[in-house]
């Protein structure tokens, strides 16, 4: 009750205020950018509480991709992670009207628009909850410039009493730049490329709430992505020189099974084309390899 | 009025449930993750009831915890990297 009439006190507040010329900077120099105290804490908890109706109301689904070999299918399950995208869920609107209300908001959009400079006519928002235990996510890119025009990913964490025994850091992987872990403090805002930025979250001990926002260049279902053959191979780069690193957080993010095995023996076969379309491009492997030694 | 039918004998129904259904540590997960929500609620209305529902939510990770472990010494192909 006093949150709900704290909500009726404060509107969201303007969201682009909070990210300024040094965050604009640092997500055009470094594809990625970290803002504390984005939202203020009564909004954050009114988030949160809204994350918590959905998992009590059992809208929240466990996440899970379907993976097609050899003309079967199989569910490859990540232990713990409960999610649902807010767009595509109308009783999930309902039963959160703030993150409702923060998935209609435009002020972060069009702040993110001017500081990358081109268009953004689009977002959606995911809701997740990671129950602990272990739960995690394996590295990664955002969509796919062949697939989506995704261009930023935001993502708010909200997780009060937050330490560092918890586990749960967002791992950023800025190729050639080192990995930078980001721990999921309350109120913090991570902003980065979603093509071109490689990233996991890290193994978490603790129950962690948070909410992705990502940014289109288009209107929904506008397409794939200008293509751009510098970034291309950068990906492809990135993915070879932690190709190790992949599989391992294939492993600790899955639950065993014929599913989890078949994710790993697409991973092999899928770094092996790579090495040689990156050998076909005159590009050094073993310097790839020194690279992140 | 139709006879009711005959309720299956009790082995027969437990054997069924234990061919078909979640394994215990999958059944405890499943129990966990309703207890994860419960404590949350409960961090939010009834403050006063969550650490009770912590100290449950911490016995039955280490139950979990257990049972994964012996699933790991059981697996085959652990063996053979031993």
């Amino acid at each position: 009750m006093r949150r709900l009439l704290s909500s009726l006190r404060a509107p969201l507040p303007n969201l682009a205020s909070a990210i300024d010329a040094r965050a604009c900077e640092s997500l055009n120099r470094r594809s990625y950018a970290v803002v504390d105290s984005f939202l203020g804490e009564t909004w954050c908890h009114l988030l949160r509480d809204d994350i918590i109706t959905l998992a009590e109301r059992r809208l929240l689904g466990r996440n899970a991709t379907h993976l097609v070999r050899r003309g079967t299918t199989s569910l490859l399950v990540k232990n713990n992670i409960f999610e649902t995208e807010l767009g595509a869920h109308e009783e999930a609107r309902d039963a959160a009207p703030h993150l409702t209300t923060l998935y209609n908001d435009r002020t972060l959009r069009d702040r993110l628009r001017e500081c990358v400079g081109g268009p953004l006519r689009s977002q959606s928002l995911k809701v997740q909850l990671n129950h602990g235990r272990g739960g995690c996510f394996p590295l990664h890119f955002d969509g796919d410039p062949s697939l989506d025009d995704r261009v930023i990913t935001a993502v708010l964490y909200l997780n009060p009493d937050w330490s560092d025994a918890d586990g749960g850091h967002l791992q950023l992987v800025p190729f050639p730049e080192q990995p930078v872990d980001v721990a999921p403090l309350f109120d913090r805002l991570v902003l980065f490329a979603s093509h071109d930025t490689l990233h996991r979250a890290l193994p978490s001990q603790n129950v962690r709430f948070c909410v992705t926002l990502w940014f289109y260049r288009t209107e929904p279902g506008g397409g794939a992505a200008v293509a751009d053959e510098t970034k291309a191979e950068r990906r492809l780069m990135a993915r070879y020189a932690y190709r190790e690193a992949w599989a391992r957080s294939i492993e600790e993010s899955h639950a065993p099974g014929e599913a989890l095995d078949a994710a790993l023996l697409d991973h092999a076969s899928d770094t092996l084309k790579i090495a040689e379309a990156l050998k076909a491009r005159g590009v050094d492997l073993a310097a790839l390899d020194a690279m992140i030694k | 009025m139709p006879k009711k039918k005959a309720a299956p004998a009790k082995e027969e129904t437990t054997d069924k449930k234990t061919k078909t259904g979640p394994t215990p540590a999958e059944k405890l997960a499943d129990e966990l993750d309703d207890l994860m929500i419960a404590y949350l609620k409960a961090c939010r209305e009834t403050p006063d009831k969550a650490p009770g529902l912590e100290k449950k939510m911490k016995a039955k990770t280490a139950q979990l915890a257990a049972l994964q472990d012996q699933g790991i010494d059981a697996h085959p192909s652990w063996a053979d990297v031993e």
